[in-house]
């Protein structure tokens, strides 16, 4: 599984260290001297002259100009170069790709998205526009391929994020077992990442949402499909075979209660996705035909806001289930906080009722809240990926990037 | 012109020969752990192994002979020459204390520096259970395992206790405990420190188990797996990425009120046992009986244990065997649950309940009809009742270690 990486004590890797801390404070307090970096960061004096070399060279600092002089020489004033490079977020949807450009402070910089026709869903096609979107963004910013640093693409689909292998995404034909990480490496010369979409609008969330700071923390999808991003000890925990959170499939107790003639347990996630509430109340209005017609799921949980007594009852039987899945994950794994995100889970009536029924258990108290990122999320957490590795990228000596594991002589994955 | 920011220091600058001390002191530790890793095959530790470079590695470890805490081994045939293989720790170094504060019975393992267990010593707590007498009582039981061994109270170098309740590590603080009585928000680690005066480690005794079963029984070297403590409850010590999950409270992993399919469907008051555990926790099972036979009248009432009925099931009592699958199934949904959300590679049953052999048998029928999308493997603990012990052991070497860093420092 993927370990943590450590940093080890060989000079190089030292200095790298040392140049990871200047260049947090740098990104985070903006330009300041060297003095104030020696300060702040407790190195040296030399070893900051050193590492700062060592980053100009790589073009990540670039000296400002003078500072005010405390009664000696006038401070160099540095900052880092937002724009020394590029990372690129990448979405695969059901029936769209989306994309995100951002400078190496994070900050967007380009932004599209284009619908997924069926003919052009396939591995190939879908790799070909993501290539020639992304190389168009960069167009728009006058930046070449050599300005991109990194690709993060996120899947809603279990993924060997090792590999960059989508084990089956169930939305598109033909998406089974697709090495996609090798085929989109042919495509730019940067570190190209994938990862499933859940885990990415995680760490969006904590990257620039509503879990910043959260160490233990639990993201619920609910769209289409129902899963969970699982934050833990300040990372993404992914299981041993990159399946953790897929809680679509759970057996909770609601689900015999409210739906006596279901028996097959793979159903909660037809039951709770988008797909399941907008059957439930096709299936009803063919009873009555009194009930108004709705587009979306989120139409019913707005009727039910409205006071429609039917589109309530739909939404509580829907908070019921959520309410189990809630409690469960909160038992197991005492996260800080729970956020709802994705078409459905994102409505304020569903976390509203979700609340409401878990007043009434008192032990196991958990704040649940909404995505504050919203259809961005997942964008937003593969940029958070993508940056820290492109920036130190630039960093390495020479040859690909070395994780500790590797040196330690243990084998990659169990 | 750019405005000159004042930054204020975000670490306290700390001079040169501090920083070398403090590096010296991290390798150290990290040498030791190393050491505690490979454990017995120390041996065998090969320089890739190693995440330090050769100069430093070779300071920690001369630091270590020096010390006394590093020998020669006899018999440690070494491929690469002497520097890599010839070294292991030096058992007779210290001791350490490790302590298992259960719900009836207190344990105590007095161990040497390679975890060799030289004695045990256990006492009631069913009567002597509030704090003051436990620590008594730890006192007196560690004075007899060292009279016993014939050491004297300075080879002592830590102590670890685990209690059957949320505990917070950091503080050192055992929050609240349904099964002792009198505890709450008690400074055990103060406690012991104070009484023994020698650093002490608290944890709860569920991941306590399961850093034992990780060390040294049958989770040895596996990063994701869930340790599942069954006994008069149920609690659950999860290892993720070979770390133990504590959650935003420490109290990650207390699954007793976890909502599965077919408990009790009125919703339980706090205090009372929960959802689970009414149905698959000890006294839940024994409750299930009584009220059996009660209801045909005709039974012989017998005050058995869970595990009694679960091998009365296997010899072909009817009301033993549904009480059983009952048991069984739920325990099933509670694993397959577990392991959609952490996709774990293997359950480790422990406990009284846990251990049982029928439990883990239907347990496992039940689980394999669930075939989608996870298949999580279940074993019972090789550790057994010692698991507690062992992980309280590793975690009071662990501290003993770090003081023996320390020490580099100097």
């Amino acid at each position: 599984m993927t370990k943590e990486r450590v940093l080890l004590g060989r000079p190089p890797l030292l200095r790298q260290t040392n140049a990871q801390i200047l260049l947090r404070l740098l990104r985070e307090t903006g330009p300041c001297s060297k003095a104030d970096l020696v300060r702040a960061s407790g190195l040296s004096a030399p070893s900051v002259t050193n590492v700062v070399a060592h980053l100009a060279l790589a073009g990540l600092v670039q000296p400002i100009g003078e500072g005010d002089s405390t009664g000696g020489r006038p401070p160099d004033i540095l900052r880092f170069r937002a724009e020394r490079g590029s990372v690129a977020a990448v979405e695969i949807g059901p029936d769209f790709l989306g994309f995100l450009l951002a400078d190496l402070d994070g900050r967007e910089i380009g932004k599209a998205r284009v619908s997924l026709g069926r003919p052009s869903s396939s591995p190939p096609a879908v790799c070909e526009r993501i290539g020639g979107m992304v190389r168009d963004l960069l167009r728009q910013q006058n930046q070449t391929e050599e300005h991109l640093l990194g690709l993060v693409v996120g899947v809603p689909a279990i993924v060997n994020v090792q590999e960059g292998v989508v084990r089956a995404l169930s939305a598109l034909e033909g998406w089974s077992n697709v090495p996609l990480g090798g085929m989109l490496a042919k495509e730019f010369k940067c570190k190209v990442t994938i990862e499933n979409d859940t885990n990415l609008a995680a760490q969006g969330e904590y990257y620039r949402g509503a879990a910043q700071g959260e160490k233990n923390f639990v993201f619920i999808t609910i769209g289409e499909g129902v899963g969970a991003g699982i934050f833990v000890n300040e990372s993404i925990y992914r299981g041993s075979q990159w399946t953790a959170g897929e809680i679509g499939y759970l057996r909770v107790p609601s689900i015999s209660r409210e739906h006596p003639t279901i028996h097959k347990y793979g159903k909660l996630e037809k039951l709770l996705g988008a797909a399941g509430i907008l059957k439930s109340w096709q299936s009803n209005r063919q009873r009555s035909r009194t009930y108004p017609r709705v587009k979306c799921a989120a139409d019913v949980f707005d009727l039910a806001a409205a006071g429609n007594a039917e589109a309530k009852r739909l939404l509580r039987q829907r908070a019921t289930l959520l309410a189990d899945i809630v409690l469960d994950l909160a038992l197991i794994l005492n996260p800080s906080v729970i956020l709802l995100g994705g078409e459905v889970g994102n409505h304020p009536r569903l976390l509203q009722e979700v609340e409401e029924l878990l007043k009434g258990s008192e032990f196991a108290i958990v704040r649940v809240g909404l995505s504050a990122l919203g259809s961005s999320a997942a964008l937003w957490g593969a940029i958070y990926t993508a940056l820290d590795p492109a920036i130190f990228g630039l960093l390495r000596p020479s040859g690909p990037p070395v994780e500790s594991s590797f040196l330690r002589g243990k084998p990659p994955a169990a | 012109m750019v405005a000159r920011l004042k930054l204020r220091p975000v670490v306290s600058s700390p001079g040169r020969a501090q920083r070398q001390r403090e590096r010296k002191q991290r390798d150290v530790a990290e040498v030791l752990r190393q050491f505690r890793e490979h454990d017995s095959a120390a041996g065998g530790i090969a320089e890739r192994h190693w995440g330090l470079s050769s100069s430093r590695r070779s300071a920690a470890v001369s630091f270590l002979l020096e010390k006394g805490l590093l020998e020669r081994s006899s018999n440690g045939r070494s491929k690469a020459g002497p520097r890599n293989g010839a070294f292991g720790i030096h058992a007779g170094y210290g001791h350490v204390v490790g302590v298992d504060i259960g719900a009836s019975n207190l344990r105590i393992a007095l161990a040497d520096m390679n975890g060799a267990v030289l004695g045990k010593w256990s006492a009631s707590t069913r009567k002597t259970s509030s704090p003051d007498m436990v620590i008594e009582q730890i006192r007196k039981g560690v004075q007899y395992l060292l009279q016993h061994a014939a050491l004297p109270r300075r080879s002592l170098l830590a102590i670890a206790a685990g209690a059957p309740g949320i505990t917070n590590g950091d503080a050192g603080v055992v929050t609240a405990t349904s099964y002792l009585r009198g505890w709450k928000d008690v400074r055990l680690r103060s406690l012991l420190e104070s009484a023994l005066r020698i650093p002490a480690t608290v944890e709860n005794d569920v991941r306590m188990a399961a850093i034992g079963e990780n060390w040294r029984g049958a989770a040895r070297g596996i990063g994701n797996f869930v340790f599942l403590a069954l006994g008069t409850g149920i609690a659950a010590g999860v290892f993720a990425n070979g770390r133990l999950i504590y959650g935003a409270d420490w109290t990650a992993g207390e699954i007793g009120y976890m909502h599965v399919p077919g408990g009790p469907e009125e919703a339980t008051k706090h205090r009372d046992p929960g959802s689970l555990e009414s149905v698959i926790g000890g006294e839940g099972i024994q409750q299930q009986w009584l009220h059996g036979c009660n209801g045909t009248g005709v039974r012989v009432t017998g005050d058995l244990s869970a595990t009694e009925i679960f091998d009365r099931a296997r010899a072909g009592d009817e009301l033993a065997e549904r009480i059983l699958n009952r048991s069984a199934k739920m325990l099933a949904y509670a694993v397959y649950n577990i392991s959609l959300v952490l996709n774990c590679s293997l359950f480790v049953l422990g406990g009284g309940v846990g251990m049982s052999e029928p439990l883990l048998d239907s347990t496992r029928r039940f689980l394999e009809a669930y075939s989608e999308p996870v298949r999580p493997k279940l074993t019972v603990s090789s550790l057994g009742p010692d698991a507690q012990l062992m992980g309280a052991i590793r975690l009071a070497l662990d501290k003993a270690d770090s003081r023996i860093g320390l020490l580099a420092g100097d």
